[in-house]
């Protein structure tokens, strides 16, 4: 009972333990935001550099351009943005594909013959694929 | 020194450690997902596919047998199914008419050997088949004297005419006798002997009962008063002679212990054996000392010949087993008279055993299907395999005995059966096959038809040769729906004879893609005929374009995707084509047909390049 005491009266070993704790949850609260941080960077970069978008054809028809692609990387691919000749174009079609999944995405626009497009197709973490198509 | 005992960092330090172990997974997973990428981006810059060809077909590849011929008329000469497989010049021939034995002959039936035991059977064991010879003399398919009833061995090679024992000739049981040519493994069967008859002039048969049976001795030579002079009887036991009488072997006994006459020719004997003999007893004293009969199992010492013996002995109403010198084994009633000829059948399977069985009956009746006597031979030890002969009494009876008769016994019997009756016919051929084809490669709903082709070459341009398939509807081989039933007439020269099923196909392929096809000729004729197979098969008439792409870069290419333009239409079909480096693939696209040029077709891999060849 004494013993119990003489604790809560002494007041000198409680600064040392209150900037040890103080200390630690600094500690783990910064390596769990550095990894954390990591974590998700690299997701992102693994999900980016694991794009890889095929475009198997390219069909010219009167009004309008069907482009048909194919998920040729290891995560699914939502389409962002499709250029032709540095122009954005709206689209028609599943913009969304799988892993493996492959279909039409359809512009509506004019073209004329005999001229040689450039067709370029943005994912929507940024990856690009370009090619040159000749009508 | 105080850092070294200071602890109030360490639970910092570990925390940052584990978060830098945390960070350096995450960043490693990174690095190592970069380079399968990378890989991945490598090796699809490293493929290299060419289209070789894109041509229309109208047929798929050709299925060929992949098992023998079945000849159901007529016979294999020469060759194997592996000559008409493809056309190089190598074929198969097959010849008209049945292997047959000897064309003298107009009927034969296949003869079965079972051998249902464990251990194998070894060769010279003698087998019987059970025949109704009366019906086959009253409908005057065999002679009356059983001259024209032969058994024939097919080596695989050529034909041997066995010996053989005709027992009973006609009555509706007759045995045919004869001895096993090539051991039976166990538990399997043996059916390369017939039973050849109907043969009108056939002269004396060979029929050597010492190549029938074990031992055979009828005894039909001149008399001799002692038998003991000749090699294959030359020892004698105990008192008693064993003489030569008018076709018969008789013994007069005498004092001695045991009284025997071995059989010298024979030797020690060493498996089971079944003995048959007749025996006649003219004069008997009665009492214990009056025993005759047959022995086995005599100990090798010839000059004791000890061993078991089944024996008419001291009264003329019993049938007693006895083991010489040891013991009198199990005895059973069996009344028989003086004077009279009787068979008797003694059987000695496993000596160890110390088990035996005797027979008895009356010459000219039926042999009961029951032993007189199956039991032991006594108390006494087991005796060993050994030598075989005769017991002769030990007092002066008189005993004949004639046609003796030993053959081999294993402890699990041989079963044999008799197949049906094959007539010779003359000049006819008939085979059939079964081609399997392949719906992985074409599938059944691909399939517009089904068409057959032989390449061939008969001997006989004077004959026609037709082709029949299974109806599997219709259970049958038919040609019904074909193009063409007229068959072929061929000339001397190589020449191709194709049937097409035409709509009808469906009927003659079952669902594992099986079609059975029949090849004869038109029927008997005056001219045993030779025709050698080239090539003999099946295919499917399709409807599609044939893909031919040569894979010239340094990895594997998985095709997934078959682009077909043109200015009208885009065209794309799913593919499965995996294609070795170096290697070129085919494949065909069912339904494609290739557009008029210009067109485009576009071959696209897994790991997304697109091949252009126009």
């Amino acid at each position: 009972m004494k013993k119990t005491v003489r604790i809560f009266k002494d007041k000198r070993a409680i600064t040392p333990v209150l900037s040890n704790l103080l200390l630690t949850v600094i500690a783990v609260a910064a390596m769990a935001i550095a990894t954390t941080a990591t974590y998700v960077i690299t997701t992102n970069m693994r999900a980016t550099m694991s794009e890889r978008l095929a475009v198997e054809d390219v069909w010219f028809n009167p009004g309008k351009v069907g482009i048909y692609l194919r998920n040729t990387g290891q995560v699914a691919i939502s389409v962002q943005a499709v250029y032709i000749n540095y122009t954005s174009r709206s689209f028609v079609g599943s913009y969304t594909f799988g892993i493996g999944d492959h279909g039409w995405l359809n512009i509506t626009m004019n073209w004329q013959p005999g001229e040689v497009y450039y067709i370029k197709v943005m994912t929507a973490r940024g990856t690009p694929v370009d090619t040159y198509y000749a009508t | 020194m105080r850092l070294k005992n200071g602890k109030k960092g360490v639970s910092n330090v570990i925390v940052v450690m584990l978060s830098l172990v945390l960070v350096t997974i995450v960043v490693s997973n990174v690095i190592l997902w970069s380079y399968q990428m990378n890989e991945f981006d490598l090796e699809r810059n490293h493929e290299d596919l060419k289209l070789i060809e894109a041509a229309r077909v109208n047929s798929s590849s050709w299925f060929t047998v992949q098992n023998e011929f079945t000849v159901d008329t007529g016979a294999r000469v020469y060759g194997t199914y592996e000559g008409t497989q493809s056309i190089d010049g190598v074929y198969e021939s097959f010849t008209e008419g049945l292997n047959w034995w000897n064309a003298n002959y107009a009927y034969r039936r296949r003869i079965t050997i079972a051998n249902t035991g464990a251990s194998s059977l070894g060769a010279n064991y003698s087998v019987a088949v059970t025949i109704d010879a009366s019906s086959l003399i009253s409908s005057g398919k065999a002679l009356l004297n059983g001259n024209d009833i032969r058994v024939a061995f097919w080596s695989g090679n050529s034909w041997i005419e066995l010996d053989r024992d005709v027992r009973d000739i006609n009555s509706a049981s007759t045995q045919v006798w004869f001895e096993t040519q090539t051991a039976i493994p166990g538990n399997s069967l043996d059916s390369n002997y017939y039973l050849y008859y109907g043969d009108p002039t056939a002269g004396n048969p060979p029929a050597n009962n010492t190549n029938v049976y074990l031992w055979f001795d009828d005894f039909n030579r001149p008399n001799n008063t002692d038998i003991t002079t000749e090699a294959a009887y030359h020892v004698k036991t105990g008192g008693g002679t064993w003489s030569l009488e008018n076709g018969a072997l008789r013994n007069v006994g005498n004092s001695g212990d045991p009284n025997k006459l071995i059989i010298t020719a024979l030797g020690n004997v060493s498996t089971g054996v079944d003995m048959l003999a007749k025996i006649d007893v003219v004069s008997f004293a009665g009492g214990d000392l009056s025993r005759m009969g047959l022995s086995v199992c005599m100990d090798p010492i010839t000059s004791n010949g000890s061993g078991y013996c089944g024996l008419f002995h001291n009264d003329e109403n019993s049938v007693d087993l006895l083991n010489d010198l040891r013991s009198w084994g199990s005895h059973a009633a069996y009344s028989w008279s003086l004077n009279t000829w009787y068979y008797m059948r003694f059987r000695v399977v496993d000596p160890s055993s110390r088990l035996g069985q005797v027979k008895v009956w009356p010459v000219g009746t039926s042999e009961p299907s029951a032993w007189t006597l199956d039991a032991n031979f006594g108390g006494g030890d087991a005796r060993s395999y050994g030598e075989i002969g005769f017991a002769g009494s030990r007092t002066s009876d008189t005993t004949y005995f004639d046609d003796i008769t030993i053959r081999k016994v294993a402890s699990s019997e041989p079963s044999t059966s008799i197949g049906a009756e094959e007539t010779q016919v003359n000049n006819k051929l008939e085979l059939n096959g079964d081609f399997v084809i392949d719906f992985a490669a074409c599938p059944l709903n691909r399939i517009d038809s089904v068409e057959v082709q032989m390449l061939y070459r008969s001997s006989d341009a004077g004959e026609r040769w037709y082709m029949e398939a299974y109806n599997w509807t219709a259970s049958t081989y038919s040609d019904g729906g074909f193009n063409s039933t007229a068959g072929d007439l061929p000339t001397t020269a190589w020449e191709y004879y194709a049937v097409n099923f035409t709509g009808q196909w469906s009927s003659y392929v079952n669902g594992n893609g099986t079609v059975k096809v029949k090849v004869f000729d038109y029927g008997i004729d005056q001219n045993k005929t030779t025709i050698d197979i080239d090539f003999l098969a099946v295919r499917a008439v399709i409807n599609g374009t044939v893909f031919t792409f040569e894979n010239s870069g340094s990895v594997t290419a998985h095709v997934v995707a078959l682009w077909v333009d043109n200015s009208t239409q885009h065209q794309r079909y799913e593919m499965n084509l995996y294609i070795n480096s170096g290697d070129n693939a085919s494949y065909v696209a069912f339904d494609l047909n290739l557009p008029e040029s210009p067109y485009l077709v576009k071959a696209v891999t897994e790991r997304g390049n697109v091949f252009i060849f126009s």
